[in-house]
């Protein structure tokens, strides 16, 4: 090292730029918090070396000479020395443009790879539009043929987009961050994979384990993500829930993974309603609204907020278990309209204002709709049943289900036994061991049971 | 006479059946069939075909035909293995039997779309209902429940008839509160499950370790570092030049005694 390296070496650590988190964005933003890091270390009078700054107080970029305080303190160092290095100095370099030769290599191979893809897609365009232009008649196989192929090159461009976007580290941090664009096909992609990874498995293990396939519906293989939140927090599907917490109506969260905007049916149905007199179950409506606008961005949907006259048809019910009974299944039931198809409301309201016995594969068929989403929660008898029933007039608190007595299909035998075989007068001189044994018999004669 | 020799006279004496050295086959094969012995190349007479005419029966098959009404609980099937698998409203046992679990009408069916060649038997609630039931279709239950009113517990007298109080709490400063009921003989004590309670409350440790698994693991490894102690220490010991012998330690009557015993021996 020269005389005036070695000078100018303290002087340049502390113009440096002093940076803990790399943000992973690139242009204006960051140079302006650029300057004002620096005018701010600047202003700051320099510190003694010793002193550990806050950027040695980071496991990210602490040096050397401050790892044992750190570890001291609880934290461990992250990475190599090298790599803490250089997150001190390379703060204020972009993502795009850190100095690693392999990494600016693997860029350029996945920047030529978007390219090639970008290309493929406007080729696969230019056709589209050719086709579009084109007579049906002078299409081979007709009109059929015709709207078959254009389905097939737009699925294909549909699967270009999310190649060309799938390799970018930006977008998929942008994913995990949840800051993703739902309205892009890449984002979506991501989402998608995401649920069916293990959110779809649960709910359609719920299915199955809940018999809620052929129960309810004869078929249903959810397609949107549906989740449940009761008073802020989120509930598993089939988890059982105080009837205290589900006597106001959840929120949903509502996560469809193909792109536009939609009108959704949604349904909250019990499907075991206990009902002595036919010694059955039957179901019962909890909630019915139509009309309700889905989009793959706008994915809260708070069941208390939708009031509006052409949406809400049958406003939420308390789901209650009656004692003894077995526990009640409420699914929430997420139905597709047709696009562009309104429900007529006023009918949905003539037609199930009574709640009981409502049938989901009737009002699916009536109303042409198909089942995108679902979820469930369950509800049993439970220390504030009485109370929320009596709040909302529900009858039924006073009774309780206790199991039906089978009886025994063989005749009754007489009694048996040594004091049994003694009980008559022909040994009266018995009768003090033979009569009045406790459990057995008493003053009136032979009391035990078989 | 000696042996060997006495044997061989004993030989030339008497014409021996057994000793085959010296006889010809012929007369071996007679010899076998006077002494009674078979080969296995003869057929054996049948002892071992025959079945014991006595033994436990194990009374398997069906109990109960198609169409039967059962209850629940009732043995529908007893079999060795699953020739039989439980359908419709039916449980298998720890022995492979079926039983029923509802009341209703035993049907005996194969149900191709869950297996494609077992044998099932079920319960249907109507005689005329046909197994499987539809893919598909709902299924068939009963709630099997009773309805009644709840019964409340009358409220109980705080007083008993003769005035004075069913229950008296005790309370003592640093002690938890303790409950004392009226007993048939006008005395208050304390119920015994709440005696027992109070062991808790006093914060004792019953248990050192939470369950047996941890006990006898803890006493795997004291004794491993005991041994590895003492070992240590015989190892300080050959260093320091001990010679492996460890010095007794006596208290020092015993040594004086030890002391004068030697003297006595050197006399």
């Amino acid at each position: 090292m020269s005389r005036c390296q070695a000078v100018a070496r303290p002087l340049a650590r502390q113009l440096r730029q002093q940076c803990a988190i790399r943000p992973f964005t690139t242009g204006a933003a960051r140079a302006a918090a650029e300057v004002q890091q620096q005018q701010q270390s600047a202003s700051s009078s320099v510190p003694p070396p010793a002193q550990p700054s806050a950027l040695d107080l980071d496991p990210n970029s602490v040096l050397p000479e401050f790892e044992a305080e750190l570890i001291k303190a609880g934290k461990m160092p992250v990475g190599s020395r090298r790599r803490r290095v250089a997150m001190r100095t390379t703060a204020n370099v972009p993502f795009e443009q850190l100095p690693y030769q392999a990494f600016q290599e693997a860029r350029a191979i996945l920047a030529a790879d978007r390219q090639e893809k970008v290309a493929k897609i406007q080729e696969e365009l230019v056709k589209i539009a050719a086709l579009e232009s084109k007579d049906a008649s002078l299409v081979k196989g007709g009109q059929s043929m015709k709207d078959t192929k254009l389905a097939s090159l737009r699925r294909y461009v549909e699967q270009l987009k999310i190649q060309a976007d799938i390799n970018d580290p930006l977008v998929k941090k942008r994913f995990e961050d949840g800051l993703g664009d739902m309205n892009k096909p890449i984002y979506r992609h991501y989402a998608e994979r995401k649920w069916r990874s293990y959110d779809y498995r649960l709910i359609t293990q719920r299915i199955k384990q809940f018999n809620i396939v052929p129960d309810v519906l004869p078929k249903l293989d959810p397609v949107a993500d549906v989740q449940l939140y009761f008073r802020h927090s989120k509930v598993a599907p089939g988890a059982v829930v105080d009837s205290l917490v589900s006597e106001h109506p959840p929120r949903l969260r509502v996560q469809v993974f193909d792109a536009g905007s939609r009108l959704v049916s949604l349904v909250v149905l019990d499907a075991d309603v206990p009902d002595a007199d036919n010694d059955a179950f039957s179901k019962r409506c909890h909630f019915l609204a139509a009309n309700i606008p889905l989009s793959p961005d706008s994915t809260s949907l708070p069941l208390s907020r939708i009031t509006a006259e052409d949406q809400l048809a049958v406003p939420w019910l308390a789901p209650v278990s009656q004692k003894g009974a077995p526990y009640h299944r409420l699914g929430v039931y997420l139905l597709q309209q047709k696009p562009g198809a309104k429900v007529d409301v006023a009918q949905l309201k003539q037609l199930y204002a009574a709640r009981d016995g409502f049938s989901l594969k009737s009002f699916r068929d009536k109303f042409s709709l198909t089942p995108v989403g679902f979820n469930m929660f369950r509800s049993v008898w439970d220390e504030n049943t009485a109370d929320v029933m009596a709040r909302h007039g529900i009858p039924g608190a006073d009774v309780e289900f206790r199991p039906a007595r089978v009886h025994s299909l063989k005749p009754p035998v007489k009694p048996r036994g040594w004091e049994a075989k003694r009980q008559g007068p022909a040994y009266r001189h018995l009768w003090k061991y033979t009569k009045r044994i406790k459990g057995l018999s008493n003053g009136r004669g032979w009391t035990k049971r078989r | 006479m000696q042996r060997p020799i006495l044997a061989a006279v004993a030989g030339i004496s008497r014409p021996s059946l057994v000793n085959s050295a010296v006889a010809p086959l012929g007369a071996q094969l007679a010899n076998a069939l006077v002494e009674g012995r078979r080969n296995a190349s003869v057929k054996a007479q049948g002892a071992y075909k025959k079945k014991s005419k006595r033994g436990i029966p194990n009374k398997l098959g069906a109990k109960r035909t198609g169409d039967q009404f059962v209850i629940p609980g009732n043995i529908l099937y007893k079999q060795r293995g699953t020739h039989w698998w439980p359908g419709e409203n039916c449980i298998m046992g720890r022995d492979h039997t079926i039983h029923a679990m509802a009341t209703g009408y035993v049907k005996y069916y194969r149900d191709p779309a869950k297996h494609p060649d077992r044998k099932y038997i079920g319960v249907v609630f109507n005689k005329e209902d046909t197994l499987p039931y539809p893919l598909h279709a709902e299924r068939k239950r009963k709630l099997n429940k009773t309805v009644h009113t709840i019964r409340t517990e009358a409220a109980k007298a705080e007083v008993s008839p003769s005035g004075i109080p069913f229950e008296v709490t005790r309370v003592e400063a640093g002690e938890p509160d303790r409950l004392l009921r009226l007993r048939s003989d006008y005395s208050y004590r304390e119920d015994n499950w709440r005696i027992g309670r109070l062991v808790k409350t006093t914060g004792l440790k019953t248990k050192a370790f939470r369950t047996r698994k941890q006990w006898f693991r803890h006493r795997r490894w004291r004794r491993e570092r005991e041994i590895a102690g003492q070992k240590e220490a015989e190892k300080k010991r050959a260093e320091s030049g001990g010679g492996g012998k460890v010095m007794k330690a006596i208290s020092k009557k015993a040594a004086k005694k030890a002391a004068k015993k030697a003297g006595k021996k050197a006399k």
